[in-house]
C-alpha cells in the first residue's frame, strides 16, 4: 500500500509539472526544454524558505510559484524572439544554466550536497497518515489546476492562445499582440511547474542539482508528447504512464546495476514507438 | 485613406519595391495588378507590418504606420487576407471568426477569472455575429467543425468573413478568387460589394482581369516594384507600358 501511495504521489507531482509543460508546449506551441529547470527553481526556492527560514508551507508555496514565474518572465524576453529550432535550443541552454546555478551557488543551494530534511506541509506533519494527506493535497491542487486551465482555454483569452499556436502572423493581423499572450502562458506554465517542484522537494525531503538537470526537462516534454500535446487529460496520462511503466520493470527481476539504465532506455523506446505509430500521443491533436 | 510615399525595399541586393508612391482612395475598390513578382503582395506585407524594414513612409488616415507591428496596424482599422489561404486549421470555424473580432482584443488572464461574466459576454456577442455571418453563406452547419475540414473554397469564404468580423475600414484582399468555381466567386463578389456599401475601402490583388474590370473602381499597375500606371481599368489596359509588362495584346 505504501509503495502504491508512493507511485501515486510521484505520478501526481509529475502530472502537475506536465500540465504546466503542456499549457506552454501543447496549447501555445512553445516547445521548451527547460521545465525541469523551472521545477528546480520552485523546489529550491520553496525548500530554502522551509528549511532555513522556517516559513509556513503556504508561504513557501507562493514563493516557489513567484520565483519560477519571475524566472519564466525573464527568460521569455530572449526566448520569445526566437522560433522553431532556435527556440528549442535556447530553452535547452537555460536548463544547463539553471543546473550550474543549482550546483555552484553554494551559499544558497548547498551545491552538490543539496538540501536535506526539507519539511512538508504542516497539515501532513500533524496527521498520522502522511502519504494519504500529501496525496490528497496534491490531487486537490491538480483539480484546481485543471479547472483553471480549462476555464482559460475555453475563454476568449483561450481562443486567442490557440489561434496563436496555429499561426502567429494571422493572429497578429487580427489585432492581437501575440507576444504578450505567449509571455503570459509561459509564465503561468512556469509557475505551475515550479509548484510541482516544491511538492517534489517536500515529498522526497532531499534535493540536489542532479534531480533538475536537462534529463528532467526532456522527460517532462516526453510525458507531454506521450499524453498528447494540447490535452489536459493527456498530461496526466503521459506523466502517470512514464512513472508507472519503468516501475513495472522492477518486477522483471533485473539486477539493480542495469535497472536504472533500463528505465532510461524504456523512455527512449516509448518515444521512438510513439513517433512512428501515434505521433499525436494518446489524447493529443497536434504532432510535435 | 492610405498613402505610400517613396517606399523602398531591397532584399539581398534585389530591389523589391522601388521608391513606390501610391494612394488608396476611401470607399473605393482599388485593384493592384501586375505580373508575378511585381511586388503586389509585398506592398500588403509592408503596409500590414509583416515586413518591417522598408524605408519611406506609409500613412493610414494621416498616421505613420511604417515599422508598426501587425497588431498595431490592425487596431488602426486594417485587415487583410493572404494569397495562400491561412485558415487556423485546428480550431473551429466559429473560433476562426471570433478570433478576428475586436471584442476579443485586450482580454487579460486576470479578466478570465475576475471578470468572467464580462469576458463571457464579449465572446458570446462575437459568437452571435460570427454565426450570423456563417448563416448568410450557408456555413452555419460547419460552425463547430475544425477549420481543416473545410473545402478550399470554404476556407476562402471564411477568410472574407473574418475580414467582416474585424470591422476594419481598410481591407486588403490577396487573390480572394483564385482557384474558385464560378458560384463561389459570385458569393465572394457579393460580400465585397456589401463591404463597399458599408463604406469600407478595399484593395484587391487579382490576376483575373475580367473580375478586376468588373469589380474595381480604379487600378494601379506595378512592375518590378514600381508603379507603371494608374486609372480606371479601361484607361490602364490601353497603356503601352501595361500592355508590354503584363496584359499583352
Amino acid at each position: 500500500m505504501d509503495y502504491l501511495l508512493h507511485i501515486a504521489i510521484l505520478s501526481s507531482i509529475y502530472s502537475l509539472a506536465v500540465l504546466g509543460q503542456n499549457y506552454a508546449s501543447g496549447y501555445t506551441g512553445l516547445i521548451s526544454i527547460n521545465h525541469g529547470a523551472f521545477m528546480g527553481i520552485g523546489a529550491y526556492a520553496g525548500a530554502i524558505l522551509l528549511k532555513w527560514y522556517g516559513v509556513p508551507f503556504p508561504v513557501a508555496f507562493l514563493a516557489a510559484g513567484a520565483a519560477t514565474g519571475l524566472a519564466a518572465w525573464l527568460l521569455s524576453f530572449p526566448l520569445l524572439k526566437l522560433k522553431g529550432d532556435s527556440f528549442v535550443l535556447v530553452s535547452f541552454g537555460f536548463s544547463f544554466i539553471a543546473f550550474n546555478l543549482f550546483l555552484n551557488w553554494r551559499g544558497l543551494t548547498n551545491g552538490a550536497l543539496g538540501l536535506k530534511a526539507i519539511p512538508g506541509p504542516e497539515l501532513v506533519n500533524l496527521l498520522d497518515n502522511t502519504k494519504i494527506i500529501f496525496l490528497a493535497i496534491l490531487l486537490a491542487l491538480i483539480l484546481i489546476t485543471l479547472w483553471g486551465l480549462h476555464k482559460i482555454l475555453q475563454s476568449s483569452y483561450g481562443v486567442v492562445i490557440r489561434a496563436t499556436r496555429e499561426n502567429q502572423k494571422v493572429t497578429q493581423i487580427a489585432g492581437h499582440c501575440t507576444d504578450s499572450y505567449r509571455r503570459s502562458v509561459f509564465v503561468l506554465s512556469g509557475v505551475i511547474t515550479g509548484i510541482a517542484g516544491l511538492f517534489l522537494a517536500s515529498y522526497i525531503s532531499t534535493i540536489d542539482p542532479t534531480l533538475f538537470n536537462y534529463h528532467l526537462s526532456v522527460l517532462l516534454l516526453i510525458m507531454a508528447i506521450l499524453g498528447g500535446l494540447a490535452s489536459l487529460k493527456g498530461s496526466i496520462a503521459g506523466a502517470t504512464l512514464l512513472i508507472v511503466l519503468p516501475e513495472l520493470l522492477r518486477f522483471l527481476g533485473l539486477p539493480n546495476s542495469i535497472l536504472a539504465e533500463s528505465q532510461q532506455i524504456s523512455y527512449g523506446l516509448i518515444l521512438i514507438l510513439l513517433m512512428y505509430y501515434r505521433p499525436v500521443g494518446l489524447f493529443g491533436t497536434y504532432k510535435i | 485613406m492610405l498613402q505610400l510615399y517613396q517606399v523602398h525595399l531591397s532584399l539581398g541586393g534585389l530591389k523589391i519595391l522601388q521608391q513606390l508612391s501610391l494612394e488608396i482612395q476611401e470607399g473605393k475598390i482599388t485593384g493592384l495588378i501586375g505580373p508575378n513578382g511585381a511586388g503586389k503582395s509585398t506592398v500588403f506585407n509592408v503596409v500590414t507590418g509583416l515586413i518591417p524594414f522598408a524605408s519611406g513612409s506609409v500613412k493610414l488616415r494621416g498616421q505613420e504606420i511604417l515599422g508598426a507591428s501587425p497588431d498595431q496596424v490592425s487596431r488602426l482599422g486594417l485587415m487583410r487576407t493572404f494569397q495562400d489561404s491561412v485558415i487556423l486549421s485546428q480550431i473551429t470555424v466559429l473560433e476562426n471568426l471570433i478570433s478576428a473580432s475586436p471584442l476579443l482584443r485586450d482580454i487579460s488572464l486576470a479578466q478570465v477569472f475576475f471578470r468572467s461574466a464580462q469576458t463571457r459576454q464579449r465572446k458570446a456577442e462575437a459568437g452571435a455575429k460570427a454565426l450570423e455571418l456563417l448563416g448568410r453563406v450557408g456555413l452555419e452547419g460547419k460552425a463547430n467543425s475544425l477549420a481543416k475540414e473545410l473545402s478550399y473554397g470554404q476556407t476562402k469564404l471564411v477568410e472574407i468573413l473574418k475580414v467582416m468580423m474585424s470591422e476594419a475600414e481598410l481591407i486588403f484582399l490577396d487573390e480572394p478568387f483564385s482557384g474558385l468555381y464560378p458560384e463561389m466567386i459570385k458569393v465572394i463578389q457579393s460580400l465585397i460589394y456589401e463591404l463597399v456599401k458599408k463604406g469600407k475601402t478595399i484593395v484587391l490583388v487579382e490576376h483575373n482581369m475580367k473580375l478586376i474590370e468588373e469589380v474595381c473602381d480604379r487600378v494601379i499597375v506595378l512592375d518590378f516594384g514600381e508603379k507603371i500606371a494608374e486609372g480606371t481599368f479601361a484607361e490602364v489596359r490601353k497603356n503601352k507600358k501595361v500592355i508590354e509588362a503584363y496584359l499583352g495584346n
